[in-house]
C-alpha cells in the first residue's frame, strides 16, 4: 500500500508543472510580474496590460495546454486551421481565433466610435492633416526595421506599433505575421500599450525640442458649434471614402464610424451603452488575455523582442516628431494661427496624446486651453492609422 | 528575409501619398459639407429678420453681454466685489478693505475671467 502511495506521489510529482519548468518560462512568469507592477501600481493602460500580463504567465506555466501555437500554423494559402483549433485547442485558443481571425479589434473599434466625439475636427477638417503627418512614424519605423534585416511582415507588424493604436496594432500584426517570424501579435501587443501608456514621457521633450517658446504660446481661436446633422453625415461620408480608397482598413474604419453614427444618431441610445460598455468590456477581456498568451518564452527571449522594444519607441518619437513639425509647417501657413503643439496628438492615443498637448500648451500660457484644438488631430490620428494598416496589408505581403 | 531598399521605399512612398491622399478628400468632402451647413446656417438666421418686430425683444439683452459695461458700470462691478469680499470676511471673521481694483495684466486670453476659471477647472483632471 505504501509503495502505491509513493508510486502515485512520484507520478504526480513529474507530471506536474515543478517538473517541466524551465529557466525560460521562470524568466517569463517573472517578466509577467513586472508588467502586472506596471499595470496595477503605475495604472499604465491597466484595462488591457492586466489581462495580457495574466495570459503571460498562464501561457508560460508549463503543461497548462491553455494555449498551443502550433494550432496556428498557417498554410499555403495562408489560412489557420479553425476546425482543428476547435477540436484541439485549450480555452486561450479558442479566445485566441478572435484575434487570428480578426473580430475583436473592429469590435473595439466599435466601441471606441461610440465614445468619439468627432465635432474638433468636423470644426477644423485642417486637423486631418496633421493626423496624417503623425502616421510618418509608422513607415520610417518600416525603414529601421527594414535595415535591422527584419522579414517584411515583422517590419510591417513593428511600425504599426508607431500609430499608437492597440487595436489596430494587433489587427495589423496579427494579419501579417507568420508562424516563421520570430515575434508575434502578443510582443507587439505588449509593445504599443506600454508605449501608449508612457506617451505623456516620450512626447513632451520632443514637442519642447522642435517648438519656440512663442510658437507653443500661441492661443487658437474657438472652434465653431458643429450641427448634428453634419455630426451624422460625417461618420457615413468617411466610410464611404476611405473604404473606397483603402478597402483593407474598411472593417476598422467601417466599425469605428458605425459605433459613432450609433452614438450621433441619438435614436440607438441601447446600442450605444452595449457597445461601449458590456460588448467592449467583454472583448478587451477576451483579447487581453488570449494575447497575452502568445508571448511564450521563445517568442520573447530573442534578438527580435529587443528590436521591437527599440523600434517601437523611435515608431513613437518620429510620429510625435512629425505631427509637431507639420504643426509648425501650418504655424507658417497660417501666419501664426496654429499651435504646432497640436501636431503631436496626431499619433492616436486618444485622449492621451491631447492631454499631453494641451498640457505643454499650458505650461507656457496657463490661460491657454489646446485639449479641444488637440483632439481634432488626435480622432484623426485613429483614422489616420487605420488607413495606413490597411496601407501595409494591402502592400506587404 | 532581407528586403530590397527599393521595395522599403516603395513602401514608404505609397503608404505616405495614401495616407496623405485618403485624409485631403476628407478634407475637401468635410469643408464643403460644412460650408453648405454654415450657408443653411445663414439663411436661417437672416430668414426671420424678414417678419417683422418679433426680433426686437430679444434684442436689448445683447449689450449686456458686451465689454463696453466695464466702462459705464463701473461702480456696479466694484459693488459686487465688494459684496463678495465682505461675505467672505463674514465667513472666516477677518476683516478686508478693498484698496484697488485693477484689470489683470498680461491677461493675453479672450476669455473672460469666470470663463477660463470654468475652462480650468473642467480641464484640471487632464
Amino acid at each position: 500500500m505504501l509503495d502505491t502511495f509513493f508510486n502515485a506521489i512520484k507520478n504526480l510529482a513529474e507530471t506536474s508543472g515543478f517538473a517541466a519548468i524551465g529557466i525560460k518560462e521562470i524568466i517569463m512568469i517573472l517578466i509577467s510580474f513586472v508588467f502586472m507592477y506596471l499595470a496595477i501600481a503605475k495604472k499604465f493602460e491597466p484595462l488591457l496590460l492586466l489581462p495580457i500580463s495574466f495570459g503571460m504567465l498562464l501561457t508560460n506555466l508549463p503543461l497548462s495546454g491553455l494555449y498551443n501555437p502550433n494550432l496556428f500554423i498557417i498554410d499555403a494559402e495562408g489560412h489557420i486551421d479553425v476546425l482543428n483549433v476547435l477540436k484541439n485547442g485549450g480555452l486561450l485558443d479558442l479566445l485566441y481565433l478572435g484575434v487570428k481571425l480578426q473580430v475583436y479589434p473592429p469590435l473595439i473599434f466599435l466601441g471606441i466610435g461610440t465614445m468619439t466625439d468627432f465635432s474638433p475636427l468636423i470644426a477644423n477638417p485642417k486637423s486631418f492633416l496633421l493626423g496624417a503627418a503623425a502616421q510618418a512614424g509608422i513607415f520610417f519605423t518600416f525603414i529601421g526595421a527594414a535595415l535591422l534585416g527584419m522579414s517584411p511582415t515583422e517590419a510591417g507588424s513593428i511600425a504599426i506599433i508607431g500609430g499608437a493604436d492597440g487595436p489596430t496594432a494587433i489587427y495589423v500584426s496579427s494579419k501579417l505575421l507568420k508562424s516563421t517570424d520570430t515575434i508575434d501579435t502578443g510582443t507587439i501587443a505588449l509593445a504599443a500599450y506600454t508605449y501608449m501608456a508612457l506617451v505623456p514621457i516620450i512626447q513632451p521633450p520632443i514637442m519642447k525640442l522642435l517648438t519656440t517658446k512663442k510658437e507653443r504660446g500661441v492661443v487658437m481661436e474657438q472652434l465653431r458649434t458643429v450641427s448634428q446633422t453634419e455630426k451624422i453625415i460625417f461618420p457615413i461620408a468617411v466610410t464611404i471614402v476611405i473604404s473606397l480608397l483603402v478597402p483593407s482598413a474598411a472593417p476598422l474604419v467601417g466599425m469605428l464610424m458605425l459605433g459613432n453614427l450609433l452614438k450621433e444618431s441619438g435614436v440607438c441610445n441601447r446600442l450605444v451603452d452595449t457597445a461601449q460598455n458590456a460588448l467592449m468590456n467583454i472583448v478587451t477581456i477576451f483579447l487581453g488575455v488570449s494575447v497575452g498568451a502568445t508571448t511564450q518564452a521563445d517568442k520573447i527571449l530573442n534578438l527580435s523582442f529587443a528590436k521591437v522594444i527599440i523600434l517601437g519607441v523611435i515608431a513613437f518619437g518620429i510620429g510625435t516628431a512629425a505631427g509637431v513639425l507639420f504643426g509648425k509647417l501650418m504655424y507658417v501657413a497660417t501666419k501664426g494661427k496654429v499651435n504646432p503643439l497640436i501636431g503631436s496628438a496626431g499619433v492616436s492615443a486618444v485622449p492621451m496624446a491631447a492631454r499631453v498637448s494641451q498640457k505643454v500648451g499650458a505650461q507656457e500660457n496657463p490661460t491657454n486651453f489646446l485639449l479641444m484644438h488637440a483632439m481634432g488631430p488626435n480622432v484623426a490620428g485613429v483614422i489616420g492609422s487605420a488607413v495606413a494598416a490597411g496601407v501595409l496589408l494591402s502592400i506587404i505581403k | 528575409m532581407q528586403m530590397e531598399l527599393s521595395y522599403v521605399f516603395a513602401v514608404v512612398i505609397t503608404g505616405l501619398v495614401v495616407v496623405f491622399l485618403g485624409l485631403i478628400l476628407l478634407i475637401a468632402f468635410i469643408s464643403i459639407i460644412g460650408r453648405f451647413f454654415s450657408t443653411i446656417d445663414k439663411k436661417k438666421k437672416a430668414a426671420p429678420k424678414v417678419p417683422e418686430a418679433a426680433p426686437k425683444a430679444a434684442a436689448p439683452i445683447k449689450p449686456a453681454a458686451a465689454p463696453s459695461v466695464r466702462n459705464t458700470d463701473d461702480d456696479e462691478i466694484i459693488a459686487v466685489i465688494s459684496a463678495a469680499v465682505a461675505m467672505m470676511s463674514e465667513t472666516d471673521g477677518k476683516a478686508y478693505r478693498i484698496k484697488s481694483v485693477k484689470a489683470a495684466a498680461g491677461n493675453s486670453s479672450s476669455r473672460n475671467a469666470w470663463a477660463a476659471a470654468g475652462l480650468r477647472e473642467s480641464t484640471n483632471p487632464f
